[in-house]
């Protein structure tokens, strides 16, 4: 199964964005709305190594997806958290719970682009 | 609460004009209307307040909400056929370059396949036909020149054969006139005589023929070497000519080759400005979602004017007016959110210490 990278997030113009800047280098990319899509997919597996995951979303935001993916069997995705947030707090909790990245929006493709790909060859 | 007439306060006359002032984007009748028929459901002067107040701010908050949700909508349905149509660009363009790479290729591959690899065989197959034709030629000069000597030599012995066959007429002639002076006796001889001279009539006429055919051969042999000849300088010619193009066609090739490197260098070059170019709107059309979450908040900002207006209400009927804070509009994101939980999400721009497009990897 080829590895792929999830997209979260709530913002059909984000994941649009997301997904344009990942395809066109050739990645391949699944979506989900919100965190609890996210957690189903994963659940599932998928081939998913990486998750660029919003943090602010309906019915389950980020880092509580983020909680939730603790729970599942390794080897598990690594996590890039894709968000207009920035407070330091929220970062230090997205990173205890095992988040790898930080982005803030609006994120440059190219820099995400690489972020992505280190994350890449480390789960790979 | 009693029934008494409530003092009007600053806050409430504006409210009063906004509802009595029909403003055309407002509910239909205008907020009087609105307000008026809320006011007769509501009989007591306060619960009238109440309703005209809090039912002017539910249709504006109402309508405001319409209108954002019909921007973000129409923003967001645009930004996403921007989107489209910059994928398609780059699909189209990654194509285009996929192609040309792969027509080049098949032009100038070193491989079997390509087209410069087949005129390099092609030239260097004739070059060696050529050589053969060449040896086979100068052997054909060869073997004329020896067909030659050889139909001198044929002439020689026929002359030769000739010397011999009139000795023999002679020898008969005389074999003859012996016979007849021997008379009864010399028959025999005579006889053998006139048949030896008819063999040697004979021998004369297919010496004749090999003569005229040797001298024929002869006067033909010169035409074929001259011929031959002339094939060889026409061979010569050719394979200088082909020397020249083959090195003409080999320039040509190493030409194609350096022009078709190029042409696929080049187009590496520019699909990595148009990824780059790409990627650069794809961050141009990210206004969308701050965008859009910050028209949001006018609604989660209404919201807390409502609820101001109600605590102001609320210690005005108590006789206790004394607002000490000014309405505050500092949401956080989550706020925000929790406010809407309703699929919408809302987040504060410039909220946090870290700044737009910064990637942290832990």
């Amino acid at each position: 199964m080829a590895s792929k990278i999830l997209i979260v997030d709530d913002s059909a113009t984000v994941r649009q964005q997301v997904r344009l800047a990942l395809t066109q280098v050739g990645l391949e990319v699944l979506e989900a709305c919100d965190g609890l899509e996210g957690l189903e997919l994963l659940t599932q597996g998928n081939g998913i190594k990486v998750v660029v995951c919003d943090v602010n979303m309906p019915r389950m935001n980020g880092l509580e997806m983020l909680e939730k993916c603790a729970a599942l069997p390794s080897p598990r995705a690594n996590v890039l958290m894709l968000t207009t947030e920035g407070q330091p707090a929220m970062i230090q909790k997205a990173k205890s719970l095992g988040a790898k990245g930080w982005i803030v929006k609006p994120f440059k493709a190219e820099l995400l682009v690489a972020a992505v790909q280190k994350l890449m060859q480390a789960a790979a | 609460m009693s029934g008494e007439p409530m003092r009007p306060m600053p806050f409430l006359k504006h409210f009063q004009r906004m509802l009595t002032s029909d403003r055309s984007d407002g509910p239909e009748g205008g907020y009087s209307q609105f307000a008026i028929e809320r006011a007769k459901s509501e009989p007591s002067s306060t619960q009238t307040l109440r309703a005209l107040v809090f039912g002017a701010l539910a249709r504006c908050r109402e309508q405001t909400l319409t209108r954002i949700r019909r921007v973000n909508e129409m923003t967001s349905r645009e930004v996403l056929a921007a989107g489209s149509s910059l994928s398609e660009i780059v699909t189209r363009a990654q194509t285009q370059v996929g192609s040309a790479r792969q027509a080049l290729a098949e032009l100038t591959d070193n491989d079997d396949s390509g087209v410069a690899a087949l005129v390099d065989r092609q030239t260097r197959m004739t070059k060696k036909h050529l050589e053969s034709i060449r040896g086979a030629l100068a052997a054909q000069v060869q073997m004329t020149q020896r067909a030659t000597e050889a139909g001198a030599n044929i002439v020689e012995i026929g002359k030769q054969v000739t010397d011999v066959a009139q000795a023999a007429r002679m020898l008969s002639l005389n074999a003859s006139i012996e016979g007849a002076r021997l008379g009864s006796i010399g028959v025999g001889i005579t006889v053998i005589a006139a048949e030896m001279r008819s063999l040697t009539n004979e021998i004369n006429q297919a010496n004749s023929r090999i003569e005229n055919m040797a001298t024929l051969l002869l006067a033909t042999l010169p035409q074929i070497v001259e011929q031959t000849q002339v094939m060889s300088q026409y061979a010569e010619e050719f394979a200088v000519e082909l020397a020249s193009n083959a090195s003409a066609v080999g320039g040509a090739t190493d030409r194609l080759r350096k022009v078709a490197a190029e042409t696929v260098a080049g187009g590496d070059r520019h699909i990595t400005l148009v990824l780059k170019e790409s990627q650069a709107a794809l961050s141009h059309l990210q206004f969308q979602d701050p965008a859009a979450q910050s028209l949001l908040i006018i609604d989660a900002d209404l919201a807390r004017a409502e609820e101001y207006v109600r605590q102001v209400i609320d210690a005005a009927e108590v006789g206790d007016l004394r607002v000490d804070s000014p309405l505050e509009f500092e949401l956080t994101a989550a706020d925000a959110h929790r406010d809407l939980n309703a699929g919408e999400v809302v987040a504060l721009d410039g909220t946090g210490a870290s700044e737009a497009g910064e990637v942290l990897l832990f």
